[in-house]
Formats: C-alpha cells, sequence, structure tokens
C-alpha cells in the first residue's frame, strides 16, 4: 500500500482539490449576482416583455426576503454553502421540483454513457497508440496518424447527425433518441438489458469517436519516448518476445496516461453534452442543454456543481491511483 | 541550431496540404461578398429549393440560398479563430513569462490558478456565462479567450523555466542585462516554434467551438454560420427523408471538418516528429 510520504501527497492534492471546488462554488455564486438583470428577473422575466408579471412592492419583498436577497452578500454567502453542503441547490423553475431530485434522475445515465465512454475509448486509444509507436514510420503508423485527427475534425455534433442518418433512418439498425423504449412491456430483465444497450450503441460510439483521438495521440507520444531509454535495448538484448517489450513500455508509460486522461475529463463532458442533446439521451449533458435553453438557472448551475464535482472527483482518483502505481511520486 | 525551422517543417507532404486547405479557405472568405449571387441576409427564393443553375446549393427553410450562407460561414469561422487564438496567445504568453521567468510565490500562485481554470468542465460553465450574457459573436470570442489562456499560459511557462536556466540567458543576465532586456531579446524569439503551436491549436478548439455554440443555438443569429447551419437543418423534420441533406447537411458539415484538418495537418507538421 502507500507509505507515508504518499499518503501526504495524496492528502495535500486532496486539500488543493477542496480549494479548487470551494472556488468553483464561489463563481457559481458570484456569476449571477454580478451579472445585469437581478436576480428576481428569472421569476419575473423581463418587464419588456410582452406580458410582464406584475408584482406589488409588498410581494416583492417578501420574496426577497424569502430567498435571502436582502441579506448583505457575505450572509447570503454563508447560507448558500450551508445549502450546498446540504445538497440544497433550490427548486428547479420548469420542473417545480428540488434540483437535487432533478439532477439524480439523470445521474446514471450520464454515468453509464460516460463511464463505458471513457473506458473503450481509454482501451482503444492505448491499442492503437501503443501499436503505431511500436511501429514508427512505418506504414500502419502513418495510416493511423493520418485517419484519426480526421476522427478528431469533424465536429461531434455533425458525426452524431450522420450516425442517426445512416445507422438509425437508412439501415434502421439502432433507436436514434432515449435510453429506453417509452411504454415498453419488458419480458424478464434481459429483454430490459437489450433494450437500454440498443439505445446506446449509437452515442456510446459517437462519444467514443471524440474521445480517442486524443488518448491515441497521447499515448503514442508517451511511449514514443520510452523507446530511447536503456531497458528497452536491454529486453531486446535478452530476445524477450515484442508483447513482452510492449508490456515494459506500457507499465512505464501508464502513470502519465492515468493522469492526462484525467485531465481531459472536464473536455469530455463537453463531448457528452452534444451527444446527449444529439441523440436525446436523458443525462446531465441534455440537463444542462435543456435547461439552458429554458433558462432554468438554478437547474444549470446545480448540475455544474454536480459535474464539476465528479470532474474533480475523477481527477483525485487518477492521482491516488498513480502514487500507488508509481512509488515515487510526491517525493520530488 | 539542430532544430528544424518553422518554414522547414512546414515544408512536409502534411505542412502543404494543410497550408492549402487554410489557404483556401481564407481565399472563400476574402472573396464570400463577390462570389456569392445573394446578400447573407437575402431572402433570395422559395424555400427548400433543390440546386439548379440559380441556386448551386438550393435554398433553406426560409428561402436563403445555401451556397451564399456557406460563403459567408467561413468568414466567421476564421475571425473567432483568428481573434480568439491572438487573444490567447498574447495573455497566455504574458502570463506565461511572467510566471516562468519570475518564478517563486507569483509563479506558484499563478500556475495553480491556472490548473482550477483547466478543470473545470468548461462546456456547462460556456452556458451558464451564454444563458446571462447576450448572444453575440463578441461575448463567445470573450469567453473563449477567458477559458482558452490557461493552456497557453501553462507550455509558454514551462518552455520559459527551460529557457531561463539555458547557458546564453544565464550569461545575458551576468552581463548585467534586464529582465524586460533579456525576455525581449533571448526568450520570447525562442517561445515563436510554441507561439505558432498555440495559435494552430487555439484556432482548432474556436473553430469547434464555434460552430458547437452556434449548434447548440448559443450563436449570434446576424452571423452566417456553418454551426447554425446544421442546426436548421437537422431541425426540419423531413431533412433524412428527402435529398436534401446532400446539399443542405453535408456541406457545412464538410466545411467545418475540412477546416479542423487543415489546422491539425498544420500543427501535426509544426511538431515534427510525425
Amino acid at each position: 500500500m502507500l507509505n507515508r510520504v504518499q499518503w501526504g501527497h495524496v492528502f495535500s492534492r486532496g486539500l488543493e482539490y477542496v480549494l479548487t471546488f470551494f472556488i468553483i462554488l464561489t463563481v457559481n455564486f458570484f456569476l449571477p449576482r454580478f451579472m445585469p438583470g437581478g436576480p428576481l428577473l428569472s421569476i419575473l422575466g423581463s418587464q419588456n416583455a410582452d406580458l410582464p408579471v406584475v408584482i406589488d412592492e409588498e410581494t416583492k419583498y417578501k420574496l426577497m426576503d424569502y430567498y435571502h436577497l436582502n441579506d448583505p452578500l457575505h450572509l447570503q454567502f454563508v447560507h448558500y454553502l450551508r445549502d450546498a453542503v446540504h445538497l440544497d441547490f433550490g427548486y428547479s423553475i420548469s420542473y417545480n421540483i428540488p434540483v437535487l431530485d432533478v439532477v439524480l434522475g439523470r445521474l446514471p445515465w450520464t454515468l453509464l454513457l460516460m463511464g463505458t465512454a471513457l473506458l473503450l475509448s481509454t482501451m482503444l486509444g492505448i491499442f492503437l497508440g501503443l501499436e503505431s509507436s511500436w511501429k514508427r514510420g512505418q506504414r500502419i503508423d502513418s495510416l493511423l496518424l493520418i485517419t484519426v485527427p480526421l476522427f478528431r475534425s469533424v465536429p461531434v455534433f455533425f458525426l452524431g447527425t450522420l450516425l442517426i442518418f445512416f445507422f438509425g433512418y437508412r439501415m434502421g439498425f439502432f433507436p436514434v433518441s432515449g435510453a429506453v423504449t417509452p411504454y415498453m412491456d419488458y419480458q424478464g430483465s434481459l429483454s430490459v438489458a437489450k433494450d437500454i444497450i440498443s439505445h446506446l450503441v449509437l452515442p456510446l460510439t459517437c462519444l467514443t469517436a471524440f474521445e480517442m483521438p486524443g488518448t491515441y495521440l497521447l499515448v503514442r507520444n508517451v511511449c514514443s519516448q520510452q523507446f530511447e531509454r536503456p531497458y528497452i535495448l536491454m529486453d531486446i538484448a535478452r530476445g524477450l518476445k515484442d508483447r513482452h517489450v510492449k508490456s515494459h513500455i506500457l507499465l512505464n508509460s501508464i502513470v502519465p496516461i492515468v493522469n492526462q486522461v484525467a485531465a481531459m475529463l472536464g473536455f469530455m463532458v463537453g463531448g457528452a453534452v452534444f451527444v446527449e442533446t444529439i441523440f436525446s439521451y436523458p443525462g446531465m449533458g441534455l440537463l444542462v442543454y435543456n435547461s439552458f435553453i429554458e433558462r432554468d438557472y438554478p437547474v444549470l448551475q446545480g448540475a455544474f456543481v454536480f459535474i464539476s464535482f465528479f470532474v474533480l472527483a475523477g481527477n483525485y482518483a487518477a492521482d491516488i491511483i498513480c502514487s500507488y502505481i508509481d512509488g515515487r511520486s510526491g517525493q520530488e | 541550431m539542430h532544430e528544424k525551422s518553422i518554414s522547414q517543417r512546414l515544408k512536409t507532404p502534411k505542412g502543404i496540404a494543410g497550408l492549402i486547405i487554410l489557404v483556401f479557405f481564407i481565399f472563400m472568405a476574402a472573396t464570400a461578398s463577390l462570389l456569392a449571387p445573394y446578400g447573407p441576409t437575402d431572402v433570395s427564393s422559395q424555400p427548400l429549393l433543390p440546386p439548379d443553375n440559380a441556386h448551386p446549393l438550393g435554398t433553406d427553410d426560409v428561402g436563403k440560398d445555401i451556397f451564399t450562407e456557406l460563403l459567408y460561414g467561413s468568414r466567421t469561422s476564421l475571425t473567432v479563430a483568428f481573434v480568439v487564438s491572438f487573444g490567447v496567445l498574447v495573455i497566455g504568453t504574458f502570463i506565461g513569462v511572467f510566471s516562468g521567468y519570475m518564478g517563486g510565490a507569483s509563479d506558484r500562485v499563478l500556475m495553480r490558478g491556472v490548473d482550477i481554470f483547466l478543470m473545470i468542465p468548461d462546456l456547462p460553465l460556456i452556458l451558464i456565462l451564454a444563458a446571462y450574457l447576450r448572444p453575440s459573436i463578441w461575448n463567445i470570442i470573450f469567453i473563449l479567450i477567458l477559458l482558452g489562456w490557461p493552456v497557453g499560459a501553462r507550455v509558454t511557462r514551462a518552455q520559459t523555466r527551460t529557457l531561463r536556466v539555458s547557458g546564453h540567458v544565464d550569461f545575458a543576465r551576468v552581463s548585467g542585462a534586464t529582465a524586460p532586456y533579456v525576455i525581449r531579446k533571448h526568450i520570447v524569439p525562442d517561445l515563436y516554434p510554441i507561439m505558432v503551436t498555440t495559435l494552430v491549436m487555439q484556432s482548432i478548439r474556436a473553430i469547434l467551438s464555434e460552430s458547437g455554440l452556434a449548434f447548440l443555438g448559443l450563436g449570434d443569429p446576424s452571423y452566417p454560420s456553418w454551426g447554425s447551419m446544421i442546426k436548421y437543418a437537422i431541425s426540419y423534420p423531413m431533412i433524412f427523408f428527402s435529398d436534401a441533406w446532400m446539399w443542405w447537411l453535408l456541406p457545412a458539415g464538410t466545411c467545418i471538418t475540412l477546416l479542423v484538418l487543415g489546422f491539425v495537418l498544420l500543427g501535426q507538421s509544426l511538431e515534427g516528429d510525425y
């Protein structure tokens, strides 16, 4: 397990993540308060709108009081933090239920989609990247170096549209929207799984294609640097089989790969927003998009806090895994 | 110098292919008003016409000429790419060089800040900002620069740290050169390759983000954008059941892909070892 230096490293990294999360909460708190319009605008609507909500001063004051908006800013901030710790992000304007409930309903789908896509794209990226760096300068390497960036150049929403068109409409292989068939009469848990998987295929393909090129280039880059190391020469001199040399290369490059893949999580969330929007997949991404379109500010901001939390947690997990794999971490 | 110069690196097949694509789109943007048969906001004819002589790519659902929109779309994409990448370059280089050259406490604080910025998932934050701001092209550019500079600062700072302890910089400092002089004469010129890479990478990010935001409906309605063309094309219910996707959906998507591919090829040739 981890030794004392490593525990110290893990702990100090943890403090940094807590600080980062606190800053994200702070940004989330101050953003609406510094924007033009005032906090009640989202409830009342603009007074220049076609149908302005008429509201008398007393009700307005009561509303402001209800939301603690008459308090000085620092007290509001304390209230906000206390609520955040209790996972209370207010009520959704369009669903009229607590933000927490909305988010919890969406979270499993996103974890399913993003988790599977992350796993697939990382495995594929490691496989192709290692193969590519192993055969550097040869035919297969240059072929991969041309085709993989092509995937990176196609905007993810365009790729999604093409997938819907060819595999959904033209061939009719897969359903193109939602996560399950509505009002379906399931025969046992097998048919539930089949339904969920068939809905998952297209968004998963799209998100994997979005994430994979980055991982591929990263793995190729990291692994290529290993070839100058003496141990490779030693391996070859000992007459080891290719796959043993490859496993040595991979073991020596796994730490930067894990770190970098975790660092790309925030970027992947962006891809998930597009993919879920295009395929109407009921996850956090679609929730963020819908609440943006409906200007459902509490949900938008609550979802942002939740997403940030998961991204930070993913990064922290990667740090812990890395100090477990690499005994030297934290000793610079 | 043992390193290849920028122009040597661009003279590889990939670099030339990238340059040709880029020049093609710059030409398209520069001559849009000459080549386009109609104005960018003209409702020129019946909606949903198939391609003919008057409309090389037909018309969209409100009767605008798709070919004209496509030409003007290159202007929006290239402008955003240009302004965002230069904005990120200037701010990123400034902060990166300052932080890397000065070192010490300010360096630690700045880089911690950069780390925090890099970890925030940007698209949800962009949506929050956009929900509060007006949809305008300048707001999009502002947001993209705001969330992009940490990447530039990070690479510039790393390179500055390496340069700062190299022999010729030490020699200049010992000879009594002041910090601004050393930075101007010995640090910044050696940062040029990194700067070009930053420009290319940020252009890719800016083009994909701009079209993506336009696709999500955050675009500036007064600027034609390839992203919003795709958005309107797929919100037309019959798009996949007629041939309209071929001249409405496909050209816009192909344009974004090609332009980004051009920059990707440029980037690969600049990084040399490919």
